[in-house]
């Protein structure tokens, strides 16, 4: 075996399949299912991190309105039951084409201009999808929100007795949108949109077109999180406006990101299985909603403060140099005071 | 020599400036092409003009035999074989050399082709030592290298050098007059928009003097930056 395959399987293939055993062996282990609907958060928070990673954290374009896609997918799921008793497998080709129209609409308004407009549209937007949502009562439950009643277990609906199918699920969920934001990240849409990012001028002089390719990023972005937002409806059973479509759940999704790193493909997980179960641990100790909000802003404050590049950056080989060196330099201060205290005694 | 670039009679104003008035020039292929003047003369108006990111109120700009309409934008432009750098260089911070240029590459070019491209690149700007760095972290002259980098990745017939050797000590200034007649020799045309006339003398076959916009002088550069008309525009009066 070549050294670099060697290294290669050592540093990444060895502790990312011990990771996968683990996850996959945990619920045999757990007889809580609520530590595995926690579980199926983080997972699922990953996903929509790392989707929202995608225009936000490679191409710097901040978006407030993915708690829309989530509820596209969330919405479409329990109507489709409950109006017409059809599988959220079939709600998600519906999700996946609304979203498209969407974030068509909203990108190309907004990427024809530069600066903060993206961002100013996507939360105008959100508030008039959540608004909507909350004044067609018939159709959508207003308020009080729409239920998917318990019609018995089956996959096919989604629909399970506990947790742990969705468990599996969700991890597969992950790996698959994970899977996908890798090869984007190294495709030439990923490149040019990390140029964007880089300097948006200097990409349009250089001949990119820069409007198109943070339409695409956005699109596939907004698409994929519909997906999850289907599975998310499912698991859930449950929505409301002003939880699933209000900007909480969008900042939420950000915080994640900005606080596992943003723009890598790990940080987006990193920060869903650190923020969401302190979340829940706040909501157990604080009370529910309020303690979950100071909780997450205290750790945006906290990760801005400390660690702006985001959790990730611990594990990063630039840190871990920057430790030695640390340490390095500290030895060499200790050896010297031994050598000087040598000198003093003699 | 063949023209490659024809502004002909180009003016633009912007509110009550007259930033470019009744401008003609050409820009022979194969030619370094001095472009100076004073300070607030138009010279970088006339870039944005040559390539796309604005418009003139009157007169055209012909290109390669095209002539250059509202329907070419900038990046259609740049596909024609034009490029440009900035006064202050603008590289993807985000990545490393390799890859700014290796992004750029993609454009043209499928993955595997685009790794040949930017060794390529890399070998005739003599930054194969630079591939690997973060590129924020480069120094003044090499962002300045990289900037021309990237934009040799496209293939350019046409660049358009805006103030490169501002900032650079002698030494570097002497290792981008190499780089520029490097350039110079695979075929590529350079308009060359400088403040410091020693490296206009030594790199232009030829030079255009604007002044307020309009043009002034043509011609050999020793000849030109010795007219009075050119002495009266840079230091305001007669050389004694």
């Amino acid at each position: 075996m070549k050294t670099e395959q060697k290294k290669k399987w050592i540093h990444q293939v060895l502790p990312l399949s011990c990771i996968a055993i683990v996850i996959l062996l945990l619920p045999f282990g757990i007889q809580s299912n609520y530590i595995i609907t926690v579980a199926v958060t983080c997972f699922l928070f990953s996903c929509f991190g790392v989707c929202w990673n995608m225009i936000s954290g490679y191409g710097g374009q901040i978006s407030w309105c993915h708690a829309v896609f989530v509820s596209i997918g969330a919405y479409t799921t329990i109507l489709m039951n409950n109006l017409a008793g059809w599988s959220p497998f079939i709600a998600i080709p519906v999700s996946m084409i609304l979203s498209f129209i969407i974030s068509t609409v909203i990108g190309k308004i907004s990427f024809r201009y530069r600066g903060p407009f993206f961002s100013i549209t996507t939360i105008a937007f959100a508030e008039i999808v959540r608004v909507l949502l909350l004044n067609f009562r018939d159709f959508t439950g207003g308020s009080a929100g729409i239920t998917r009643p318990y019609i018995g277990a089956s996959f096919w609906n989604l629909m399970f007795e506990n947790d742990t199918p969705f468990y599996y699920i969700s991890f597969v969920l992950m790996v698959g949108v994970v899977y996908i934001t890798y090869r984007f990240e190294k495709s030439k849409t990923g490149y040019y949109l990390k140029a964007i990012k880089g300097d948006e001028d200097a990409a349009i002089s250089l001949g990119i077109d820069t409007s198109r390719i943070k339409l695409t990023a956005f699109q596939l972005s907004a698409v994929l999180t519909a997906v999850i937002g289907v599975f998310y409806g499912a698991f859930i059973n449950y929505v409301q406006p002003n939880t699933i479509c209000g900007m909480d759940f969008s900042v939420q999704i950000g915080s994640v990101v900005i606080v596992g790193g943003l723009g890598t493909v790990w940080g987006s997980m990193i920060g869903a299985f650190i923020l969401i179960p302190l979340i829940e641990l706040a909501n157990i100790l604080l009370g529910a909603q309020g303690g979950a909000q100071l909780l997450y802003g205290l750790a945006l404050i906290f990760v801005v403060i400390a660690q702006p590049r985001g959790v990730i950056y611990l594990f990063s080989k630039e840190n871990r140099d920057r430790i030695a060196q640390k340490l390095g330099k500290g030895a060499k201060k200790t050896s010297e005071k031994i050598r000087e205290k040598g000198r003093e005694d003699i | 020599m063949s023209i490659l670039l024809e502004a002909n009679d180009i003016s633009i104003s912007f509110g009550g400036i007259h930033a470019v008035q009744n401008l003609s020039f050409q820009v022979k292929k194969g030619e370094v092409l001095g472009f100076i003047g004073p300070n607030g003369a138009g010279k970088s108006t006339c870039i944005n003009l040559i390539t796309g990111v604005y418009m003139p109120d009157t007169g055209s700009i012909t290109f390669d035999g095209v002539k250059l309409t509202e329907k070419h934008t900038i990046r259609e432009r740049v596909h024609m074989g034009m490029g440009r750098t900035f006064q202050t260089p603008r590289p993807f911070g985000n990545m490393t050399v390799y890859d700014n240029i290796f992004t750029v590459a993609l454009q043209q070019n499928s993955f595997a082709a685009a790794h040949e491209k930017t060794k390529e690149v890399l070998k005739l700007t003599e930054m194969e030592h630079w591939a690997d760095v973060a590129s924020a972290k480069l120094p003044i002259e090499m962002r300045k290298w990289l900037d021309l980098a990237r934009i040799l990745a496209n293939d350019p017939k046409f660049i358009m050098m805006d103030e490169v050797m501002a900032g650079l000590n002698p030494n570097e200034m002497e290792n981008s007059f190499a780089l520029i007649e490097r350039l110079n020799q695979a075929g590529i045309t350079i308009l060359f928009i400088e403040h410091v006339l020693r490296a206009v003398v030594r790199v232009c076959s030829r030079v255009i003097v604007i002044n307020e916009g309009r043009f002034l002088a043509e011609g050999e550069p020793r000849e030109v930056l010795d007219r009075p008309e050119v002495i009266e525009a840079y230091i305001g009066g007669k050389r004694s």
